[in-house]
C-alpha cells in the first residue's frame, strides 16, 4: 500500500483506532477476523494513541529453522511488511491537525535475541527503509536452534524500556508484536556447553533432564508473579502474539495466548484474562498469516471487518455472476479497504463502480497501481502473487459519485487449477469522530456539562442524519487512579450533544471517554469511534489550586533522582493550606526502592500556606537507589484546606516516569575509545602520510637561480653589490646609488635556468635544499638548506616566519645568504675601489642566492628586491656574528643555521 | 657599468592558498557542531564523520594544493592561514569527541 487512497484509509484507521470504543462491532470469529477480546486490545491501543500521539511498536519474530517447512514461502514476511506498510501510513496522515508518532524496532528470535533494526520512526523513510529492510530480510533467517520465547519477552521488554526511558513528553504507548510458528522449546539444551539463560542459571545442560527443567523455569519466569508478562503489563506494553499454530500443541498454544492476555484454559499468566494485556491472534495454516495480520492492523486502524466472503468461482474470459462480489459504500464512510485473496497466480480484478456509472479499474495480476474511480481514490498492492490489498479514500466532496453499490470480479484467462474460490474481506472505516468543545475543567462536587461534537475527518461538524447514518454518543467517566467507570448523562442529538460530568474519585483527573455509535442505512453497524479525553478535577473556589493534574517526570538511569513542580495557587477569594503525604502510594514499579520527597515538606499540622490569589511552588523529587527497567506509576496525595471554611479536600495526582538500566561505564568508555580513535588517528595517520609523500621537490623545470657576490656593510647601513665585470680589472664594480643604501638590484640576466630536478634533495647555486615532512602533521611540509661550503641563511619573500629550516617545497620566491668558510669579515673593501665610508668601515662579503619562476620576472623581482633591502642586512650580519662568535641574541648561544 | 632595473612585465593574478579548503574545513567543524543541537543517532553518526574525517581530509587537502600552488610565480604566501589548521583540526576533534560519547552512551545503554 502506498501513499494516495492509502494514506487516507490509514488516516481513517487512525481515527478510528485512535477512538474506538470499548467494544468493537466486528465481533465475529472468522477466518480472517478478530473477536470482541481482541478488538478490544487493539482498541487499547488506539485510545493510547489517540492520548499520547506517540506509539513504540517492536517486532520480535521467530527465526528458528523449523520455519524452512512451517512457512516455506515466506508469508511471515509478507504479512509482517503489510504491518509496517499500515503503521507507516498511520505516521505519515494528519488527521485533524494531528500526525502521531510511530517508531518500530525489529528483533529475531531463536536461541537468543538479536536486534536487526533499531527504533526508527517510520515517518522518516531512512528508518523505514532500514526497518523494511529487516523485515524482508526474515526470509532468509530460519537456522535458530530453538524457541527461547522467554528470553524473546525479557529482551524485548527491556528493548522497549529502555526506548521509553529515552523519550521526553510523556509515556507512549507500547506493543509487542511477537510471531512464532512453534511451541516454547529448547531442543539442544541438553547439547550445549554452557547455559545462558537467564532464567535458568543454575540449571547444568548436562544432566538428565535439564532441558525439561529449563524449559519449566522459563515458564514461570514468564507467567509468575512479576514475571516477564506482568513486567510487561506494569510497563503498558500491549503484547500481540500472532502464531502459525498448524504446529502447536493445544498446551503450547495455551501459554503463547497466556502470556498475551493473561489466562488461557488453566494457565494462568499469572491472574485472570484482561484484554487490556494483550491479545493472541492464531493462523491455521500459513495461508492465513497475511488475513491474520491484515485482522490486526485494520482491527487496529479502527476499521470495522465484514468478514472474508468468497465468489463461487472465477470468471474466464469475461466478467460473470459466479466470480462477481459485491458490496455498498455508505455516504457516512470515508474510507474501505479490501484483502482480496485471488488463490492463484495470474487471476485479476476488476472494479466496477456504484450503479450509474460505467467507470472500472483493472487491478491485473502482480501490477501495483491506483486510480480514481467514481469520484474516489483507489490504490492497490499486491502483498503476494495471490493477495492484493485494495483501499479506497472516499472524499466528502464526492459522495453523490461514489455512494451506492460496487462489485468486484475475479478474472483469469483460463480455467485456474485450485478449486478454492477467491474471496474478499472488507474493511469500512466512518470518518464520523467525537470532539470535545473548549477545555472544560470539573469542580469537585459539581455536576458539569461538556459538549461534544460529531466532526467529519477533517474537523468539520456534521449531522449524521444528513449522511443517511443512525448515530448515538455514548460517555463513560472513568477515576484514573482505580479504574472505577461510570456512564454519564447524554443529551442532544444530530451533530452535538451535553454530557452532563461529576468528578468521581479522589483523583485530579477523570477520564471522560465518549463513544460515536453509527448505524449504516443497510443496517451495518460501524465499529464505536470513541475518544478519551482528560479533564483536570479542582476543588471549589474556596480552596487553593493544585496544577497540573497529572505528573510525568523524566526518566531516570541506573539510580538517581527526577523532580517536578507543582504549583499550589490560593483560592480566588480565600487563602489555604496544602500539604502532601508521604510516603507516596507507589502503585507500580519495577524495584521497590522508590522514595519521593517534597520541597518544602509538609504536614497536616505545619501545612503550606498559600495566599489568596497567590501561588507557591513546592518540589517533589522522586529518588530510586536500585536500578530497575519499567515504569514507575504511583499517587501523590494532597490535601487542600480552605482558610474560609475550614473544609479539607483530598486530591490524587497521579505520577509516571520511567527506569532505564545504568549505563555500563567500562563499556561506555571502552565504546568512546574504539569509536574516537580511529575517526581521530585515521585522518592523523592520513595526514602524516599524505605529509611524507607530499615532502618531494616537484620538477625544478620553470625554476631560474641566480648567485651574486654582496658586500654588506656591518652597521646595517648600506648593501653593495659587487659586480664582476669579466674585464681586465677583475671584480672592481660597484653599485651605488648616491648616498643612500641601495637595495640590491638583481638583473634577469643573473638568472640562469636550474634545469629538471625533482625528489627529496635539490642542489642549486652551491647550495642543497632538502625537503622534510614535519614531525607535526598539522604542520606544512617544508624544506632546509644547506650550504656545501661555510653557513648560509635563507627567507622566503613575504613570509616572515622563514628561516632555513623552514622554507617552502616551491624555490620560486626564496633567497639566501651564503658565507663560505673563508668568507670572514672584511675592514675596508680589500677590492681595487673605494667604499662609502672609508676604509675603516667593515663589510662583509657574501653570496646572494635568489630563485624566481618562469614568468612575470619584473614582478618577482621587484618583490626580492624589496624583501631584500628589508631583512638582507640583518641576515648577513647575523652570519658573520656566527663566524665571529657574537652572540646577539643574549642566549649565549647561536641559533643552528645548518 | 650599469644594471638593469627590472622592466614591466605582463600582470597575473596572484595565487593565493586554498583558503576555500580550510573554510570547508571550518563550515564541516560548525555543521559537526550544529547537529550536536539533534542529539539523534543519526546526527551524531554523521556530526562524527564530519568532524573528523572530513574535516582532517580538507585540512590535509589544503596542505597538498598549497604546496602546488607554491611553484607558481604569482603565488603570494598567507603564512598566517596555514596556522588556523591544527586549531580547526583540534575544535573536529572535540565536536568528534562529544558525538562519540553519545554513541557511546546510546550503545552501552
Amino acid at each position: 500500500m502506498r501513499a494516495g487512497s492509502r494514506v487516507l484509509a490509514a488516516g481513517l484507521a487512525l481515527i478510528a483506532f485512535a477512538s474506538s470504543g470499548v467494544s468493537m462491532v466486528a465481533a465475529q470469529e472468522s477466518e480472517g477476523g478478530i473477536t470482541d477480546a481482541q478488538a478490544a486490545t487493539l482498541q487499547r491501543v488506539a485510545t493510547c494513541l489517540r492520548t499520547t500521539d506517540h506509539l513504540l511498536v517492536s517486532f520480535v519474530i521467530d527465526e528458528s529453522t523449523s520455519l524452512t517447512e512451517t512457512d516455506p514461502e515466506n508469508k511471515r514476511v509478507d504479512a509482517a511488511l503489510l504491518a509496517l506498510d499500515n503503521f507507516t501510513d498511520l505516521a505519515t496522515t494528519e488527521i485533524a491537525g494531528r500526525t502521531p508518532t510511530i517508531e518500530a524496532h525489529v528483533a529475531g528470535f531463536a536461541h537468543a535475541f538479536t536486534p536487526y533494526a533499531g527504533w526508527g520512526d517510520l515517518a522518516d523513510a531512512n528508518a523505514q527503509d532500514e526497518i523494511r529492510s529487516a523485515l524482508e530480510d526474515f526470509a532468509d533467517r530460519e537456522e535458530g536452534l530453538a524457541t527461547d520465547i522467554p528470553t524473546a519477552l525479557n529482551e524485548a521488554r527491556q528493548v522497549i524500556a529502555d526506548r521509553a526511558a529515552e523519550l521526553s513528553g510523556g509515556e507512549p504507548c507500547k506493543v509487542l508484536l511477537l510471531f512464532t510458528d512453534g511451541r516454547y522449546e529448547l531442543p539442544f539444551f541438553e547439547d550445549s556447553d554452557e547455559n545462558n539463560l537467564v532464567y535458568a542459571p543454575d540449571v547444568d545442560p548436562s544432566t538428565d533432564g535439564a532441558q525439561r527443567e529449563a524449559e519449566r523455569l522459563g515458564r514461570e519466569f514468564v507467567c509468575s508473579p512479576n514475571g516477564v508478562a506482568e513486567q510487561l503489563r506494569d510497563d503498558g506494553v500491549v503484547t500481540l502474539t500472532a502464531a502459525l499454530a498448524t504446529t502447536i500443541a493445544p498446551r503450547d498454544e495455551q501459554f503463547l495466548e497466556a502470556l498475551s492476555t493473561g489466562r488461557a484454559g488453566t494457565v494462568r499468566c499469572p491472574g485472570d484474562a484482561n484484554p487490556r494485556f494483550g491479545a493472541y491472534l492464531p493462523a491455521e495454516d500459513v495461508d492465513e498469516l497475511v488475513p491474520v495480520f491484515n485482522g490486526i492492523v485494520e482491527a487496529v486502524g479502527g476499521g470495522t471487518i465484514g468478514g472474508p466472503e468468497s465468489v463461487e468461482g472465477v470468471c474466464v474470459g469475461e466478467p460473470c455472476d459466479a466470480g462477481r462480489h459485491e458490496f455498498e459504500l455508505s455516504p457516512a464512510l470515508a474510507g474501505f479497504g479490501a484483502l482480496l485473496e485471488v488463490r492463484e497466480a495470474g487471476i485479476s480484478v476488476l472494479v466496477e463502480g456504484p450503479d450509474g456509472t460505467d467507470e472500472t479499474a483493472d487491478i491485473e495480476p502482480d501490477v501495483d497501481g491506483d486510480t480514481e474511480l467514481a469520484g474516489s481514490d483507489l490504490e492497490w498492492e499486491w502483498i503476494d502473487e495471490d493477495t492484493v490489498r485494495l483501499t479506497g479514500e472516499l472524499p466528502a466532496d464526492a459522495r453523490d459519485e461514489w455512494a451506492g453499490d460496487w462489485a468486484l470480479t475475479f478474472l483469469a484467462d483460463r480455467e485456474p487449477a485450485t478449486a478454492t474460490p477467491p474471496r474478499a474481506t472488507l474493511t469500512y472505516f466512518t470518518g464520523l469522530l467525537p470532539q470535545i468543545v473548549g477545555e472544560p475543567e470539573l469542580v469537585r462536587g459539581e455536576i458539569s456539562t461538556v459538549v461534544i461534537d460529531i466532526v467529519d475527518v477533517s474537523g468539520e461538524v456534521v449531522d449524521p442524519a444528513d449522511l443517511g447514518a443512525d448515530v448515538t454518543l455514548d460517555a463513560t467517566i472513568t477515576d484514573p487512579a482505580t479504574g472505577a467507570s461510570e456512564p454519564a448523562q447524554v443529551t442532544g442529538s444530530g451533530g452535538s450533544y451535553e454530557v452532563q460530568v461529576e468528578s468521581v474519585g479522589t483523583g485530579s483527573t477523570v477520564a471522560l471517554e465518549a463513544s460515536v455509535n453509527t448505524t449504516l442505512q443497510n443496517g451495518r453497524v460501524l465499529a464505536p469511534q470513541s475518544d478519551v479525553f482528560d479533564l483536570p478535577v479542582r476543588a471549589a473556589a474556596l480552596f487553593p489550586l493544585l496544577s497540573p493534574a497529572r505528573l510525568q517526570l523524566e526518566s531516570v538511569r541506573g539510580t538517581g533522582e527526577t523532580t517536578a513542580e507543582l504549583t499550589i495557587t490560593g483560592g480566588a477569594d480565600a487563602g489555604g493550606c496544602v500539604w502532601f503525604e508521604t510516603p507516596v502510594d507507589v502503585r507500580s514499579a519495577p524495584v521497590s526502592a522508590i522514595s519521593a520527597q517534597f520541597v518544602p515538606s509538609s504536614t497536616s499540622n505545619r501545612c503550606l500556606d498559600v495566599e489568596a490569589g497567590k501561588s507557591r511552588t513546592v518540589v517533589v523529587r522522586f529518588k530510586n537507589s536500585e536500578s530497575g527497567e519499567g515504569v514507575v506509576r504511583g499517587t501523590i496525595t494532597a490535601t487542600l484546606l480552605s482558610r474560609e471554611t475550614r473544609e479539607e479536600e483530598s486530591f490524587e495526582i497521579p505520577f509516571s516516569f520511567d527506569l532505564a538500566p545504568p549505563i555500563n561505564e567500562a563499556e561506555r568508555f571502552g565504546l568512546f575509545l574504539a569509536i574516537l580513535l580511529p575517526g581521530v588517528l585515521a585522518p592523523i595517520a592520513f595526514l602524516a602520510l599524505s605529509n611524507r609523500r607530499l615532502a618531494r621537490f616537484r620538477s625544478t623545470t620553470g625554476v631560474q637561480v641566480a648567485r651574486v657576490p654582496v658586500l654588506v656593510e656591518r652597521t646595517l647601513t648600506q648593501i653593495l653589490r659587487v659586480f664582476a665585470d669579466g674585464g681586465a680589472t677583475g671584480e672592481t664594480a660597484l653599485r651605488l646609488r648616491g648616498n643612500e643604501v641601495d637595495p640590491i638590484v638583481l638583473r634577469p640576466d643573473d638568472f640562469t635556468p636550474m634545469g629538471k630536478q625533482k625528489g627529496t634533495h635539490v642542489d642549486a647555486a652551491d647550495l642543497t635544499f632538502v625537503a622534510r615532512a614535519p614531525s607535526n602533521p598539522f604542520g606544512e611540509v617544508g624544506a632546509t638548506v644547506e650550504a656545501h661550503d661555510g653557513l648560509v641563511a635563507a627567507r622566503v619573500v613575504g613570509d616572515s616566519r622563514s628561516d632555513e629550516s623552514h622554507l617552502p617545497l616551491a624555490l620560486p620566491g626564496t633567497w639566501a645568504v651564503a658565507l663560505p668558510s673563508d668568507g670572514t669579515p672584511v675592514t675596508g673593501n680589500g677590492l681595487d675601489a673605494t667604499l662609502p665610508g672609508g676604509d675603516e668601515r667593515q663589510w662583509i662579503r657574501v653570496d646572494l642566492v635568489a630563485f624566481v619562476a618562469d614568468g612575470s620576472l619584473g614582478s618577482q623581482l621587484t618583490a626580492l628586491r624589496g624583501d631584500l633591502g628589508a631583512r638582507l642586512s640583518d641576515v648577513a650580519n647575523v652570519l658573520a656574528d656566527r663566524v665571529e662568535g657574537i652572540d646577539r641574541t643574549g642566549s649565549g648561544r647561536f641559533r643552528d643555521w645548518a | 657599468m650599469t644594471t638593469v632595473e627590472p622592466s614591466a612585465d605582463t600582470i597575473t593574478p596572484a595565487v593565493h592558498p586554498p583558503r576555500e579548503l580550510l573554510l570547508l574545513a571550518c563550515g564541516s567543524v560548525a555543521i559537526g557542531a550544529a547537529l550536536l543541537l539533534l542529539n539523534t543517532t543519526a546526527a551524531n553518526v554523521v556530526g562524527y564523520v564530519l568532524s573528523s574525517f572530513v574535516t582532517i581530509g580538507l585540512l590535509a587537502a589544503y596542505q597538498r594544493v598549497d604546496v602546488g600552488r607554491r611553484n607558481r610565480a604569482n603565488y603570494t604566501p598567507q603564512p598566517w592561514l596555514g596556522r588556523f589548521g591544527p586549531f580547526i583540526a583540534l575544535a573536529g576533534v572535540l565536536v568528534a569527541a562529544i558525538h562519540v560519547w553519545r554513541i557511546a552512551t546510546e550503545l552501552a545503554g
